[in-house]
């Protein structure tokens, strides 16, 4: 296990930000901290980059206790969610401020090719002599990463860095992002909110709430079988239902997730609903229907469907997009 | 990741920081608090101990309650003017765009680093009697010291508040005008609240100058006017009387304190992470409804001007006509031998004087703008930080008087034996400005983002060389304009310069004061011209150092504060 967090626990004037965390990294991975703003999931970057006083628990590195390590030595990279840029220093200055400052092991030759090196490899070539105010939010974004990959830093810490990006731009990045990060196998802490984001870049998911972690593991498994119904909400279910409202054979106190996908528009399906609202969107039409027994429900029909409010529809019920919850913890613990 | 290396590493921190803080501490109690402490002692330390039957003595003198009032009042209402005049010049240089602003906003700094013995000297001639405002009768007035007091310090309030003003967002003003609200309403509901704090704070600042304000009272308050100021230097030099001047030093002391708290806290409130955006977007050309702002602000252009054109023309006056006669007497030693030094002497002591202050002010502001930067998170540190930054802002509120002669006093034995040394003028100057030079360098450095500071650290780069390589670059352009208003400062400073020159060092303030206190036209004349040299050097120095280094962005600007 390359990093290996135990037990941390932050605490600022009283207030838990981050509760008896422990998690690991294996070499070369990437884990995204997936949670909704104010979870303590930035706090728990800074105390692994060393920009955070821990209160319990301990961060290592290859088995080795970093707690007597100042930031500057750990050999981590950080990259922030709006660059941090040196504003006096050129694109190529930024990006060698590393090689210039830390290990010194490269000449300035072998410095100049490194630089050319990054700024090729997030698609800035030529780009070394220019003054980074004059870049856009986008390329700002890529030098800040190219900055933080230059000394070849064993761990990468990633906070909301394409947060303050427009959707396309945001996109475009996360692709590239991932293509570079598995090119240069580099070992990732990755911090966002958005859970599109998390799944589309990630080995693996933590999902942390209130300081601590609810849910741990490789997105699919996130993803098909949330553990709860605060985890199932924030990846994208959006009904939770007794199980034996659904199933009247299984009356055992389970509930049962659905995703708007969980439910499909069919002539020859055999579920009963009355359409509520209708909203069209290019590749299908979201629905909210009412369902006897059930009560309010999201359902998916075929972009070119003529559904009219009020209509009696009947719809069909996809696997693929419910979850059995193995525990009743709504609402999440206070 | 070896262990020793990196708590060696800690220690070495520390220890850096830790003397960083050393040695403006030991400079300052070594020069400023021993010399005050020292002389309002010997005030306050009679035959048989502590004697504090004095302070009541004192306090219930009439003219006691009349001179503290005195100084009160005039220092708001020369602060309040400044406001109401700065406002609409704060206006026009920073959210209007038009040819020659940038002149306009360098020229404007000028008068704010004119040493207050030629501001005096050139008010003086103006409202004489045989002046070109002679007729209006200002002469000895009130007037003539309020309105040099606005001359000196109409800067502070357009460039504190101009500053402010360039960053703010146009966007509630046009919301409140599209709501119904008229240009005047807008302005008082909206714009003036937002820039509340900024007003505050440079008035706090014009108070604080005009309530310890000494060569103006001194030239222009013709022995009428008194403040606290004046009637320290009247007690100490004139009166003998040690112990009503250290109760007065102490009252002032008191003043200064409670006026500095409230400006901290109002800076606290308005201290923010640096704006990078450019100010451009809220900018606008000249339109017609600014023509008031336009008229008011001439009208001050005229009151800047107007009392340094009669200086000029006041010193090419000579007994047979015009000429250049005064500032040839400048390379005498004066009419019947009256100086040891001639005035170009004068002005090579001055320079050389300033210069070494300024690098002394510099040195000791950097290494304690260092400290006070720090924002640690430990409260028991926090406060010292806090209780650090109190009291290196005290020389601004010392009577200058006190400083000077204390130094007389107290630093004439061993182990601090300065008697005869030439660099007790420049110390005496330096612990003047040094407070002015951390309050330009300060904000900057507390305005860098944090996160600037450890990314470079999660690069690799140690504490020290996060320091040379973030702080440094950014502080270096405000550290300039620092260096130069350092060295008009210590150029211009007269009140503790007056005790600690010696006669064969005496600068160009100190020259231009005996000059006026002796009669004559001659005398007069020389003065004038003196005046003149001394304030173009200050305003070369600071006017091309401003023109290249202020506006641009890390950049403070002399006079914001």
């Amino acid at each position: 296990m390359a990093l290996q967090l135990t037990g941390l626990t932050i605490t600022y004037d009283r207030t838990v930000a981050v509760d008896q965390v422990s998690l690991e990294v294996p070499d070369g991975q990437i884990l995204a901290l997936l949670g909704p703003s104010g979870c303590g999931k930035s706090t728990l970057l800074r105390a692994i980059a060393g920009l955070e006083p821990l209160q319990e628990g301990r961060v290592s590195w290859d088995g080795v206790d970093l707690a007597r390590v100042p930031l500057h030595r750990r050999g981590f990279g950080l990259m922030f969610q709006d660059g941090v840029l040196f504003p006096h220093q050129t694109v190529a200055a930024n990006i060698g401020y590393g090689l210039r400052v830390g290990k010194r092991d490269l000449t300035k030759p072998e410095q100049q090719q490194r630089v050319s090196e990054l700024l090729y490899l997030v698609g800035l070539a030529g780009y070394g002599n220019r003054s980074v105010g004059e870049l856009s939010g986008g390329e700002a974004q890529r030098v800040a990463l190219a900055r933080a990959l230059a000394p070849r830093p064993r761990l990468l810490l990633l906070d909301e860095p394409l947060a303050a990006l427009d959707k396309s731009l945001r996109e475009n990045l996360l692709l590239d992002l991932r293509r570079i990060l598995t090119a240069t196998r580099t070992t990732t802490v990755f911090v966002t909110h958005d859970q599109n984001e998390a799944f589309g870049i990630a080995d693996r998911v933590a999902l942390m709430d209130a300081g601590r972690i609810r849910q741990h593991g490789v997105p699919r498994d996130v993803w098909d079988h949330p553990i709860d119904e605060w985890v199932a909400r924030f990846v994208g279910y959006t009904t939770v239902l007794d199980a034996g409202l659904v199933d009247r054979a299984r009356p055992d106190g389970d509930r049962i997730a659905f995703r708007p996908s969980a439910l499909r528009l069919d002539p020859s399906g055999d579920i009963e609903a009355t359409v509520l609202a209708a909203s069209a969107s290019p590749d299908h039409t979201a629905l909210k229907v009412l369902i006897t027994g059930w009560g309010e429900m999201e359902a998916v029909a075929p972009a070119d469907s003529p559904v009219a409010v009020g209509e009696s529809i009947t719809l069909r019920h996809d696997a693929a997009g419910v979850a059995r919850l193995r525990s009743a913890s709504w609402p999440a613990k206070s | 990741m070896n262990l020793r290396a990196d708590r060696t590493a800690a220690n070495w921190r520390t220890a850096g920081l830790l003397l960083a803080g050393a040695v403006p501490l030991a400079a300052f109690a070594a020069f400023f608090f021993y010399p005050v402490v020292s002389l309002i002692g010997r005030g306050l330390i009679g035959p048989g101990g502590i004697d504090l039957s004095g302070f009541s003595e004192v306090i219930s003198r009439p003219r006691f309650s009349r001179i503290l009032w005195f100084t009160l009042w005039q220092a708001a209402a020369s602060a309040g003017l400044s406001v109401l005049v700065g406002i609409p010049g704060a206006y026009l240089l920073y959210r209007c765009r038009f040819r020659g602003r940038a002149v306009l906003r360098a020229l404007v700094i000028v008068p704010f680093v004119l040493p207050t013995v030629v501001v005096g000297l050139a008010f003086r001639s103006l409202f004489a009697s045989s002046g070109p405002l002679g007729s209006w009768g200002l002469d000895d007035s009130i007037w003539a010291i309020l309105l040099a007091h606005v001359f000196l310090n109409y800067a502070i309030v357009v460039r504190t508040v101009g500053s402010t003003w360039a960053h703010l967002d146009r966007r509630p003003a046009e919301a409140a005008r599209a709501l119904g609200a008229g240009p005047a309403r807008a302005f008082l509901t909206i714009t003036l609240p937002a820039l509340g704090p900024s007003v505050a704070a440079a008035a706090t600042l014009v108070f604080l100058f005009c309530a310890t304000s000494f060569g103006i009272m001194i030239v222009l308050g013709g022995g009428q006017f008194s403040s606290l100021e004046t009637e320290i230097y009247r007690q100490t030099t004139q009166m003998l009387d040690l112990r009503t001047a250290a109760v007065l030093s102490i009252v002032q002391i008191i003043l200064v304190t409670a006026v500095l708290a409230v400006s901290a806290a109002i800076r606290r409130r308005t201290e923010t992470t640096l704006r990078l955006r450019a100010s451009g977007a809220a900018e606008r050309p000249l339109r017609r409804a600014d023509l008031p702002a336009v008229l008011i602000t001439a009208l001050v252009c005229l009151l800047l001007l107007a009392p340094m054109a009669t200086l000029l023309a006041r010193s090419l006056q000579t007994e047979n006509g015009w000429g250049l006669g005064n500032f040839a007497a400048l390379a005498t030693v004066g009419q019947g031998q009256q100086f040891l030094v001639s005035g170009w002497q004068a002005t090579v002591n001055s320079l050389t004087a300033a210069s070494t202050a300024a690098v002394l002010a510099v040195a000791i502001a950097v290494l304690l703008c260092v400290v006070l930067a720090r924002k640690p998170t430990k409260p028991l540190a926090r406060r010292s930080i806090a209780l650090m930054d109190g009291i290196f802002m005290l020389p601004l509120g010392v009577s200058a008087a006190t400083v000077g002669f204390g130094f007389l006093i107290s630093l004439d034995r061993p182990p601090l034996d300065f008697r005869g040394s030439a660099l007790l003028v420049p110390i005496a100057q330096a612990m003047v400005a040094t407070p002015l030079v951390v309050r330009m360098i300060l904000p900057v450095l507390r305005s860098v983002d944090d996160r600037l500071r450890q990314a470079a650290g999660i690069l690799g780069a140690s504490p020290l060389r996060v320091w040379i390589s973030v702080d440094l670059p950014i502080m270096s352009r405000s550290l300039a304009g620092a260096a130069a208003f350092a060295f008009a400062v210590a150029l211009g400073e007269f009140g503790a310069t007056s005790f600690v020159a010696r006669p064969d060092n005496v600068t160009l303030p100190i020259l231009i004061g005996k000059l006026i206190s002796r009669p004559g036209a001659g005398n007069a004349g020389t003065a004038c011209a003196a005046g003149v040299i001394l304030a173009l050097l200050c305003a070369a120095v600071v006017f091309v150092v401003d023109r290249a280094v202020g506006g641009k962005r890390g950049g403070a600007q002399i006079g914001a504060f």
